[in-house]
């Protein structure tokens, strides 16, 4: 059971390879948690987290969830989900960045994109949403971003997956009003991670550790919308409003900034 | 049988969690609640004012004893009580009759069966003990339907195990209270102002000597050599010569004052740093330096927080946590030690009770030993868990405990060294609950087996 403080005895992570992942994961340690599932594309490439945690006193099984293959990977969710007991978080957050043009080029890369990124995160919490209304609590959270909030010419199919996954999230913690299931979108900016690795800084840039914060707090409060940082919340209240042509002027002095880092 | 599907927490408003609401109709009923919801659980309800989740069971069931109230006189001053009357009809049918209960808590919004299941204290704890020593039996529907009315005659494993057991030995469904008798329904009160914790705690000790109720409040937000700077109430039922003029025509007379209500729930927290340092150095500055054989009522006396109905809400949507800790007589200065950290640590507490308190009981799982008591009011925020978990050490390592009643956050490998009784306990539980039907969210949270 989830404490006062918002501290999870048990949690199940999909995409536990992820350093946001990792890092929430090694927040939630500190405290009462004591069984972690970990999903992971290939078990054989155990995360370095399960170590960590199992050296702490940790309960940690890891199992094979490839979002790619989402459709085939939910019947051994759903095992890992009925022997797991309860629940307190369910953590969504595989996730691919891509890169734009070639993503427009190659369209099976964009199609696996999608996949990964909205149709894998979408049926997963699905899947979790039917396990935890059983219990009666608890919290998912899906990742979303920033990027989906407007669409920008140098990453807009990233976005577009994000998007999905954020009104899904949105309607799905409506969906579970009532049955003590909670759910959590977090809208991080730039984040310091595997995934960016290389890319140069965008504005309000964050580490792995303050968007896992970010997430653990959230958690505690059950606050279905969280941007990281916060500033990016009334920042993008005034960019919504832009009209059309000023925000694409903005996306693209800002994407030509960045390539010339 | 009328049953909802409801999400509930408990006094602190920390996390909610959704159960089947059953509001027990006949008896008979229970054992198919129970086996319905035999894969989650379920647990009983009274008011919901323990501070966390003990009454709660996550996807189970909640049995609540609304339709059960009925108040029996038996002879020599002792009624039978149904687990879902509140004190505050206890003490409205008892008063005008010259009678008092053995033990009241700081509310009177608190049925029979949840204060049986918490063994509760009050102010006179250091005189007269917890609720459960004024029991004459306990009548109890275990899981599997059998009804049993339990005494420390007969079956005391059971009886121990039921009072402060929290919920976990069957569905507490009435009790037998031996009442105390009294001539008014007023309170002689002594108030007097310390201005350090030192000077409190021997003030304390040296009142308790000559009257059967005490409390202090404590102001631990000050530091330095205000630290744990408070007021001591002293008090006892007035006798008929104490009351004079008008009072002294019906000297039993009880009309608790309409609670209020705040009309909505900020959408933060009222309670910070700031705010708690001003109410606390308000609170020490109206208090009298010195007041003996002052008047109140009952309810002024007993019950101050019931003026306002929902308090609580004032901690804003993160909710609190109350943190009840009692540590052995010879332990003091790990009292002095907590009450310094809690005042240097920024957490803010706006209302601090410290209470000592006479020996406890053979309650298996009851919080009161001899020593001392204090109970602590934070807002939930970042950093708290940690802060509490290092002070449950200082707690245990005294040989102290945590009050389950008030719990929402600590760790379960705390329980066994805080109840050395669990073992005990878990024994009757095979016995009454073999299947495990009773749980609530605090078992699960804590282990309790």
């Amino acid at each position: 059971m989830m404490d006062a403080a918002g501290r999870p005895q048990s949690v199940l992570v999909l995409g536990a390879n992820s350093d946001i992942a990792a890092a929430a994961l090694r927040v939630w340690a500190k405290g009462p948690l004591a069984a972690a599932y970990l999903g992971v594309r290939d078990p054989a490439d155990s995360p370095g987290i399960a170590g960590e945690l199992t050296a702490g006193g940790c309960e940690v099984r890891v199992f094979r969830f490839d979002a790619a293959q989402a459709s085939s990977h939910l019947p051994e969710l759903s095992a890992v989900l009925d022997r797991a007991g309860d629940l307190d978080v369910g953590l969504i957050a595989f996730g691919i960045l891509g890169d734009q043009r070639e993503l427009e080029e190659d369209l099976s890369s964009a199609e696996r994109l999608m996949t990964v990124n909205a149709t894998a995160t979408i049926v997963a919490s699905l899947a979790l949403a039917k396990e935890m209304k059983k219990q009666g609590h608890g919290v998912i959270v899906v990742i979303s971003s920033v990027a989906g909030q407007r669409p920008r010419r140098d990453n807009f199919i990233y976005g577009a997956s994000k998007a999905a996954v954020d009104a899904h999230g949105r309607g799905l913690a409506a969906a579970l009003e009532g049955s003590g299931v909670e759910v959590v979108v977090v809208r991080p900016g730039f984040v310091h991670s595997k995934m960016t690795e290389g890319m140069a800084d965008a504005p309000f840039a964050v580490s792995a550790e303050r968007a896992a914060r970010a997430i653990v707090k959230a958690v505690r409060l059950r606050r279905t919308v969280t941007w990281v940082p916060w500033i990016l919340g009334p920042l993008f209240a005034v960019l919504r409003l832009l009209p059309e042509a000023v925000w694409r002027r903005l996306a693209e002095r800002q994407a030509a900034r960045r390539a010339t880092g | 049988m009328s049953r909802r599907y409801r999400m509930l927490t408990g006094w602190g408003r920390t996390p909610a969690s959704a159960a089947h609401v059953h509001s027990l109709e006949g008896r008979d009923e229970v054992p198919t609640i129970l086996e319905k919801a035999s894969t989650r659980g379920s647990i009983a309800r009274g008011l919901g004012r323990s501070y966390g989740d003990a009454a709660q069971r996550s996807g189970g069931s909640i049995i609540t004893l609304e339709r059960h109230r009925a108040i029996d006189w038996l002879t020599d001053g002792r009624i039978r009580a149904e687990a879902g009357v509140s004190f505050d009809e206890l003490i409205g049918e008892v008063v005008p009759r010259g009678f008092f209960v053995p033990v009241t808590p700081g509310t009177r919004q608190v049925t029979i069966g949840g204060a049986i299941a918490a063994d509760i204290h009050g102010k006179n704890h250091h005189r007269d003990g917890s609720l459960a020593d004024h029991l004459e039996s306990v009548t109890l529907m275990l899981p599997d339907g059998e009804q049993r009315e339990v005494s420390p005659a007969d079956d005391a494993e059971l009886f121990w195990a039921t009072v402060g057991g929290m919920g976990l030995t069957g569905i507490i469904l009435s009790a037998v209270v031996r009442l105390i008798p009294i001539e008014t329904s007023l309170m002689v009160v002594e108030t007097r102002r310390a201005s350090d914790l030192e000077a409190l705690m021997a003030a304390m000790a040296e009142g308790d000597q000559h009257h059967r109720y005490s409390v202090a409040w404590v102001d631990l937000v000050a530091t330095g050599t205000h630290l744990g700077r408070g007021v001591i109430m002293h008090g006892d039922h007035a006798g008929s010569s104490d009351v004079t003029g008008r009072q002294s025509e019906e000297p039993l007379a009880y009309r608790p004052p309409k609670p209020r209500a705040i009309p909505w729930a900020p959408p933060v927290g009222l309670v910070n740093r700031w705010t708690a340092r001003a109410f606390n150095e308000l609170w020490y500055r109206k208090s009298p330096r010195s007041r003996v054989g002052q008047l109140q009522s009952i309810p002024s006396f007993f019950h101050p927080l019931d003026a306002i109905s929902n308090w609580n809400i004032v901690y804003g949507p993160s909710g609190f946590l109350q943190y009840q800790f009692v540590v052995p007589s010879d332990a003091s200065d790990t009292l002095v030690e907590i009450a310094r950290r809690i005042a240097s640590s920024g957490f803010p507490s706006s209302l601090t009770v410290l209470k000592r308190m006479g020996p406890g009981n053979d309650g298996l799982l009851s919080f009161p030993l001899e020593g001392w008591t204090l109970a602590v009011d934070f807002p939930v925020a970042e950093g708290i868990d940690e802060f509490l978990d290092r002070l449950d050490e200082l707690v245990v390592g005294a040989g102290g405990r945590v009050y389950l009643a008030k719990d929402s956050r600590m760790r379960p490998e705390m329980i066994p060294l805080m109840y050395p009784r669990l073992d005990r306990f878990a024994k009757v539980r095979t016995r009454v609950d073999p299947k495990g039907l009773l749980k609530s969210d605090l078992a699960v949270r804590l282990q309790i087996p």
